[in-house]
């Protein structure tokens, strides 16, 4: 307990950010009032006029606040903020609901219709290799969160970023690789013209099942991550609001 | 000058005086805020937690520099400058003190 818990927590109600900024907001507010009445009390002011001189100087007011907010809103944020929050989880969900169904379902029956084996894209393989480091760091981070529940948020966020890093990488070389395969066709049509239909029919085959499995890890890994990225955010709100605003003097374990 | 070019300058200003703040070494908000005060003997001075959007957006910007220290079990921001924000304090420093100085040639009496 620091003095400012009633302050903080006031605070805390109208600080509307995202997780984790809005505990970090908090942790350093909470450690610079103390911080600051401290240094104050030590060069012989009164403690309660060190209290006051710390929140006047320290305590954000609403307009602060709000610009505090404006730093911190994420782009998406600036963009959806013109919509009512109905409509906009209507639509969100309607969105996740779509995209989830359409690149799940799809792709899926491509796959299983083809058999990419007799003759596969050559951008099959680097597709399967990202697939093989999707499922490696997903489930490793779904197995510290589940299993071993090593719920250490400095931890629990050290590698996420690969995660949609791999989803961006595969979705690349699906394109990439369809387009350069695509000239690679065409290189082989122009040499010999008789052979037009098997080759095309050759590339539709096998870039349509490279496609399908760059769009399957690609989903797995926006998946992968999304899933992770709400439990670790669940986690550090859990511990912002078990702990309160303010940091008691034996605790170090906020994000 | 209009109102906006105004807003500009105090906000240009309190992003210098933090800046230069910093040069001094690594510091947490609220040392910053005392030395600003103190250093300017009550001119400058931050309250209200205006500090907190300012240092916020210098960090976003790159031109300081946030980490969390451990001290006594406890966390605590510490800020410091970067090389951008050097740049940035000697850009804009220079620009503030051409308009003081301006500023000042107004005020002086017309020989």
């Amino acid at each position: 307990m620091n003095g400012f818990e009633q302050e903080l927590r006031r605070i805390a109600d109208a600080l509307d950010l995202p997780q984790p900024v809005r505990s970090r907001v908090l942790v350093e507010l909470a450690a610079d009032l103390e911080d600051l009445r401290a240094t104050l009390v030590s060069e012989g002011m009164d403690d309660e006029e060190a209290r006051q001189h710390a929140l006047t100087t320290l305590l954000p007011t609403e307009e602060t606040l709000e610009e505090l907010r404006g730093v911190h809103r994420p782009l998406y944020q600036r963009l959806v903020d013109r919509f009512s929050e109905g409509t906009r989880h209507r639509v969100e969900r309607l969105l996740l609901t779509g995209v989830s169904v359409v690149a799940l379902v799809g792709p899926s029956r491509v796959l299983l219709s083809l058999d990419p084996s007799t003759s596969p894209s050559a951008f099959v393989w680097p597709l399967l290799g990202l697939a093989a480091a999707t499922m490696v760091i997903g489930l490793g981070k779904l197995f510290q969160l589940h299993v071993a529940k090593d719920h250490a948020p400095a931890r629990l966020r050290s590698g996420m970023f690969l995660l949609p890093t791999l989803a961006a990488a595969s979705a690349a070389v699906g394109f990439t690789g369809a387009v350069l395969d695509f000239y690679s066709v065409a290189e082989a049509i122009e040499a010999d013209a008789s052979r037009q239909g098997a080759l095309v029919l050759r590339w539709l085959r096998q870039d349509t099942a490279m496609l399908a499995l760059a769009l399957l890890v690609t989903v797995a890994a926006a998946l992968l991550w999304f899933l992770a990225a709400v439990r670790v955010v669940r986690i550090e709100q859990a511990e912002a609001e078990a702990l309160g605003p303010v940091l008691p003097s034996e605790s170090g374990s906020l994000p | 000058m209009s109102t906006t070019d105004l807003q500009a300058l105090v906000r240009t200003v309190n992003e210098v005086l933090i800046l230069a703040s910093l040069r001094s070494g690594r510091k947490h908000g609220y040392q910053i805020a005392l030395d600003v005060e103190r250093d300017s003997a009550g001119v400058f001075g931050f309250q209200h937690g205006t500090l907190y959007p300012i240092l916020h957006r210098l960090e976003k910007n790159g031109q300081i520099e946030g980490d969390w220290d451990h001290e006594g079990g406890r966390r605590r921001k510490v800020y410091s400058l970067t090389d951008s924000g050097r740049e940035y304090l000697e850009r804009e420093g220079l620009r503030c003190r051409q308009v003081f100085a301006a500023f000042n040639d107004l005020l002086e009496p017309s020989t």
